[in-house]
């Protein structure tokens, strides 16, 4: 059969290569901690956009280092009571997208908040005060700076801060709460899960931000994982400092947290996928120890997997 | 400003370059007639799909020719008397997609239905019996037989004859149906609503299916269109014929069906479109008499339009 990476077999093995930090908990639990005395400051805006069954916002809040943070929210206009809420995550330099797409879920009467991430090409700021390279690239940003200073780890707490501000409104269930997203959003419905325990349901789909080295090993840094290879070039062109560099993003590599997820996995995978190869995705995948399931589409890449958004909306009605 | 087709102010006025039939009118007379006597043998199978506030249907019926065609059919569970439908058409090659994304209108309280094309990538049957090339290309299959035998003359049928059926649903208003689809679902609701005039709202999308001779001309018969430019160099190398070609593909020339639309029209064209350049779409555009926009994105090709498929939710809405 065609094949980009490992064969089925070795996939569902595999332990990942990217290295992990020795004080990676300490390092979250200072970030956490961070997030949590930031002052959210949650303010709703009514939309532009109007639909019969659902009140639509923006909505903004704080996160770490002041950045002023927008996410769309709606609300269904019928609910009686506490309902569940889903979350949505977006791929890599877009946005939270179109309000259409999420309204079959507003349909079931689930509150829903699709994230904006900072300085990518929704509403969402990013502050910056980055030392290093900021032309180009947000997982290398602030790599040459302190780790608590990369741009990823503080996008990682904005999804768990949205899903700790979401929880708690009277309107949402705190115990139903899911989480979805390709791609980046993928890599962050995996991070926010693991930040944010209390997610019911997940589904990430070829998900990014995992196992870093393992990318650049098997020459496909294309995508989003080009600045990697841009950033030895331009910092480590004889790789002495390879070590450090991929501990470092280590840092951000969802594989190593993905350990404290509860939540139920539905993640969807293409074989042929040469943006997140699929060993990248099965790294942090077999790390899950909650009830999880991978769907598997052997002839697509990093593209549309058809069906899948069906069975996450079963998947998701079901919480 | 980067350009690759006519200046906004000619695209606005272009006129066309496809013939047109002399018997044009009488074509499609007789192809309604047709269809009108075609017993349609309806039948609503319950789907596989499940969402708790609509039932899903696998929709068939028998359309021109003896081809059972098949749409996705959802209706709203909780429906007091007649409500509003949004019937959808997909793009070349493609199959009517997933249910979730129909289910943002049927929270909104509308039916759905969502063709596929005959012998594309869904469910509904091509009964063939056409002579000349049948390898590759619906565009150009039966532009070797008679006209009659033309596959789009049935697949345009396809999407008057399910409009006629939803409108003939007990639960529907006739009175307030829309279609919406791009590329070839932007020529198909085009289609739709000039051989179906009670349809009240449509929104294509960059359609496809207009102004033959034109993509040729600009060079740019490689994508989609590629099949016009095959059939020549295999069958009219030397264009001996031409003039009979393209008045043959006259007859499924989406600009000369558009005199007929009554329903009001909103359009997304992207100005860098190469696929389906923008004069053949306005040559389509320029032709409807009814209460007409278009909304212009200056820097976009055969691509997602972003906000389009929200402004077309809320288009809808005014059903």
């Amino acid at each position: 059969m065609p094949i980009v990476d490992m064969p089925i077999e070795e996939l569902e093995k595999y332990k990942g290569i990217n290295p992990r930090p020795g004080d990676f908990d300490e390092y979250w639990e200072r970030a956490l901690r961070e997030m949590r005395e930031t002052d959210p400051e949650v303010e709703f805006a009514p939309a532009d956009f109007h639909a019969p069954f659902a009140e639509c916002f923006d909505l903004y809040f704080t996160g770490v280092r002041k950045a002023r943070i927008h996410a769309k929210y709606l609300r269904p206009k019928k609910a009686s009571g506490p309902r569940p809420a889903i979350l949505f995550f977006h791929g890599y330099t877009g946005s939270s997208g179109e309000w259409w797409s999420k309204l079959p879920y507003a349909g079931l009467g689930f509150s829903v908040a699709a994230l904006d991430c900072r300085g990518q090409g929704g509403k969402s700021e990013d502050t910056g005060g980055v030392k290093g390279m900021t032309w180009k690239g947000q997982l290398i940003r602030g790599l040459g700076d302190s780790p608590d200073n990369m741009l990823m780890r503080h996008i990682l707490l904005d999804t768990a801060q949205l899903a700790g501000i979401v929880m708690g409104f009277p309107e949402v269930d705190a115990k139903r709460v899911g989480a979805m997203g390709g791609s980046q959003g993928g890599g962050l419905t995996l991070g926010c899960a693991a930040l944010e325990p209390r997610l019911r349901r997940i589904s990430p789909v070829y998900p990014w931000l995992c196992d870093y080295k393992r990318v650049w090993e098997m020459d496909l840094a294309g995508g989003g994982n080009a600045e990697m290879k841009e950033f030895f070039r331009q910092f480590d062109p004889r790789h002495e400092r390879e070590d450090e560099i991929w501990t470092r993003l280590g840092y951000l590599d969802t594989q190593h947290m993905a350990h404290r997820i509860k939540a139920e996995v539905l993640l969807g995978v293409g074989l042929m996928d040469e943006t997140c190869p699929p060993s990248t995705q099965f790294a942090v995948f077999n790390k899950i120890r909650s009830k999880k399931r991978a769907v598997i589409y052997p002839d697509f890449g990093h593209e549309g997997l058809p069906g899948l958004s069906d069975m996450q909306f079963e998947f998701f009605a079901g919480m | 400003m980067p350009i690759l087709d006519m200046p906004l102010d000619e695209l606005k006025k272009y006129k066309g370059t496809n013939p047109r039939p002399k018997d044009f009118d009488r074509f499609w007379a007789r192809a309604l007639a047709e269809m009108r006597e075609t017993d349609p043998e309806v039948e609503l199978v319950p789907a596989e799909f499940r969402a708790p506030f609509a039932e899903c249907f696998d929709l068939y019926f028998t359309g021109v020719r003896g081809a059972r065609v098949h749409a996705q059919y959802l209706r709203p569970k909780k429906a007091a008397g007649r409500h509003p439908a949004v019937l959808q058409f997909h793009g070349y090659t493609g199959d009517c997609g997933e249910w979730w994304e129909k289910l943002g209108y049927v929270a909104a309280g509308f039916s759905v239905a969502a063709l596929d094309c005959r012998g594309q990538g869904g469910k509904s049957e091509d009964a063939g019996g056409v002579k000349g090339n049948t390898y590759k290309g619906h565009i150009i299959r039966g532009l070797d037989d008679c006209p009659d035998n033309l596959m789009f003359r049935q697949i345009f049928l396809d999407t008057a004859q399910m409009a006629g059926i939803v409108m003939g649903f007990p639960e529907v208003d006739a009175k307030r149906v829309g279609a919406m689809g791009g590329s070839q679902g932007g020529g198909l609701t085009l289609a739709c609503a000039a051989l179906e005039p009670r349809v009240k709202r449509a929104a294509p999308m960059f359609p496809f299916l207009c102004d033959y001779k034109r993509v040729w001309e600009m060079d740019l018969a490689k994508g989609a269109y590629e099949e016009v430019r095959t059939f020549f160099r295999k069958f009219d190398p030397r264009h001996e014929r031409e003039e009979e070609i393209w008045t043959g593909l006259g007859y499924i020339d989406v600009q000369h069906l558009a005199s007929r639309i009554k329903a009001e029209v909103m359009m997304g064209v992207g100005l860098m479109d190469d696929t389906c350049p923008p004069s053949t779409q306005y040559a389509a555009f320029n032709k409807i008499k009814s209460k007409k926009r278009t909304v212009v994105y200056p820097d976009y090709e055969h691509e997602g339009l972003p906000d389009f498929l929200d402004m077309t939710f809320e288009f809808m809405m005014g059903l």
